[in-house]
């Protein structure tokens, strides 16, 4: 996500922290990135949450 | 996001964050029931540099991850056709790779016109569910407390003018119920801009009460503006007279009970904590 040329405007977060789908979800500890969660070449849409 | 998920496999990527904490991330991973999207949450140091929250636009990048819609039309404004612009951005995004499976080949209304209201062979389940629903009396819920009693009281206000109108089923009832929700929405809105959002109204970058305001304000208005409309399209009609569909009143009480599910549920706890403290 780093390398990006300056024209380009990268996602809002990348360290993210996992949690287990339903219907056992629950937040965890285990931590990822948005590269490694979702391979180049996959289209990404991100939801924020707070409630 | 879990039934775009499903539908759209490896073709797309959907990722849901929780910005208020791994607590927030699990409730809502069971109350959504998420289970093929991605739920994650983020640390405080690792919130997002920018954005919204979803219901006032998603976050869409392309395939080397590069942001392409920094905010998709606001479901806030637009109610459904927010999501068609999802897929339709979407579309264009993953046109070089086979089309995802649909499911019942169904097009939606907004894109087929007149014709996609056509359908042929079994309803699906959601369909079916649906029109039981219209078929029956419309039903209004009790939505749960929020811990604050005036507001308690305001919110079964509410649920008794839904149900005069579920009975009445008329412009009257309607007005009525358009002079509460104005009422409660405008108390409610003062009680948290004082004492929980007296901050976030002044922040600057992102802050997740103020993303939690704007949605939640946004959400009443939204509210506002359905039953205004339905007195507009009635405007010619005496108020006793004109009437109110069984689907119509049902939708309004669906309505009010998720953004009472969805928003006031989340402020319960803070708000009621806040207002012992400051009293």
């Amino acid at each position: 996500m780093s390398k990006k040329s300056s024209s380009k405007l990268s996602a809002p977060i990348d360290k993210l922290l996992m949690v287990t789908p339903y219907p056992k979800a629950k937040a965890t500890m285990n931590e990822t990135s948005l590269s490694d969660l979702v391979p180049t070449g996959t289209p990404v849409v991100i939801h924020l949450y707070t409630g | 996001m879990d039934a775009w998920a499903k539908r759209y496999g490896d073709s797309a990527a959907f990722i849901c964050v929780s910005c208020a904490g791994p607590q927030l991330a699990t409730q809502f991973g069971n109350q959504q029931r998420l289970q093929h999207c991605h739920n994650t949450w983020v640390d405080q140091d690792d919130m997002p540099t920018w954005g919204q929250l979803g219901c006032n636009g998603f976050i869409i990048l392309d395939s080397s991850h590069s942001v392409v819609c920094k905010a998709s039309r606001a479901y806030l404004e637009v109610r459904e056709q927010a999501f068609r612009h999802v897929e339709t951005l979407l579309s264009a995004l993953i046109v070089e790779k086979p089309v995802p499976k649909q499911e019942d080949g169904s097009v939606d209304p907004s894109v087929g016109g007149a014709c996609a209201k056509v359908r042929f062979g079994s309803k699906d389940a959601e369909e079916e569910k649906e029109e039981q629903q219209v078929s029956k009396v419309a039903k209004v819920s009790k939505v749960a407390s929020v811990k604050v009693a005036a507001l308690d009281d305001e919110h079964e206000q509410c649920e008794a003018v839904l149900a005069k109108l579920a009975q009445q089923r008329n412009a009257a009832a309607l007005q009525e119920l358009l002079s509460v929700y104005e009422e409660h929405f405008a108390h409610e809105e003062a009680l948290l801009d004082e004492h929980l959002y007296a901050a976030a109204k002044e922040a600057t970058g992102f802050s997740a009460d103020k993303g939690a305001r704007t949605s939640h304000f946004g959400d009443h208005e939204a509210l506002l503006n359905s039953v205004r409309k339905m007195i507009d399209d009635r405007a010619d009609v005496s108020a006793t007279l004109a009437s109110v569909s069984a689907a119509e009143v049902q939708k309004l009480a669906s309505e009010f009970e998720k953004h009472a599910t969805n928003y006031d549920g989340a402020y319960a706890d803070r708000l009621s904590a806040a207002m012992a403290a400051a009293a």
